[in-house]
């Protein structure tokens, strides 16, 4: 029942009803309320990912899909998001560089560095080597 | 550079040149061991959510010279570290990405 009313809701405020709008986000925000971080970065993630999705269809931008792994071990490798262990997190923490980090930073701040395109064409280039 | 994402909530992702020469060579490497697919869509993955959403990471340490936070994100196979400017939208890719452990790469 409620569910049912949170989509009317949704639909009136996709329509542009500023009253539905108003009361599905104070909806929203009750329910999204309980919920820990992780929850709530995985419901930003969806949503962002949505307004993503829909840019891409109004837009030139394009999020390539995935490529399925292939071969032997592909299905023992991990894919997908994967939360660090705060003993893996020890692990990187302590391989951290800070001054390179900062200098890198730094570089990068002033000068500039690679686009997302730039660095993605590297996949192209490799994918077409024979 | 590209202004993909100027004008919008979109992040416009930084990489260093370090980052782009190693990802050639783990390609390189990921063939001999059937994992270039693999490699290539997290590489893929990893770019879209830094674009989107770079919190998906988590964060690593707090840079004391440089006032700001590295963060690492791990997309399987590979672990991405990067500063994020959240008032200009902007994210840094300082590192080149790394394999998980045990991958053999």
């Amino acid at each position: 029942m409620s569910q049912t009313t949170l989509e009317l809701l949704a639909q009136q405020a996709a329509a542009g009803d500023p009253a539905a709008s108003a009361a599905f986000l104070a909806r929203l925000d009750a329910i999204l309320r309980p919920l820990n971080g992780a929850m709530l970065d995985k419901v930003a993630w969806c949503a962002l990912a949505l307004k993503d999705q829909r840019a891409d269809q109004n837009g030139p931008a394009q999020h390539p899909a995935p490529i399925p792994a292939t071969g032997a071990d592909a299905a023992s490798i991990p894919s997908g998001v994967v939360t660090l262990t705060p003993e893996q997190l020890e692990w990187y923490r302590q391989q951290i560089n800070e001054e390179e980090v900062v200098a890198t930073l730094r570089d990068l701040r002033a000068n500039g560095g690679l686009s997302s395109e730039e660095l993605l064409s590297v996949l192209d280039d490799e994918a077409s080597r024979p | 550079m590209s202004a993909a994402g100027e004008g919008s909530t979109h992040y416009r992702v930084v990489y260093s040149g370090q980052v782009r020469a190693r990802l050639q060579a783990l390609l390189a490497r990921a063939d001999a061991l059937a994992l270039r697919p693999a490699i290539a869509a997290a590489v893929r993955e990893i770019d879209a959510r830094l674009r989107v959403y770079p919190q998906f990471g988590q964060p690593l340490r707090d840079m004391a010279t440089a006032g700001e936070t590295l963060w690492i994100g791990a997309v399987g196979p590979l672990v991405v570290k990067y500063g994020i400017d959240d008032p200009r939208r902007l994210v840094f890719v300082v590192e080149p990405f790394q394999p998980l452990p045990r991958l053999g790469l």
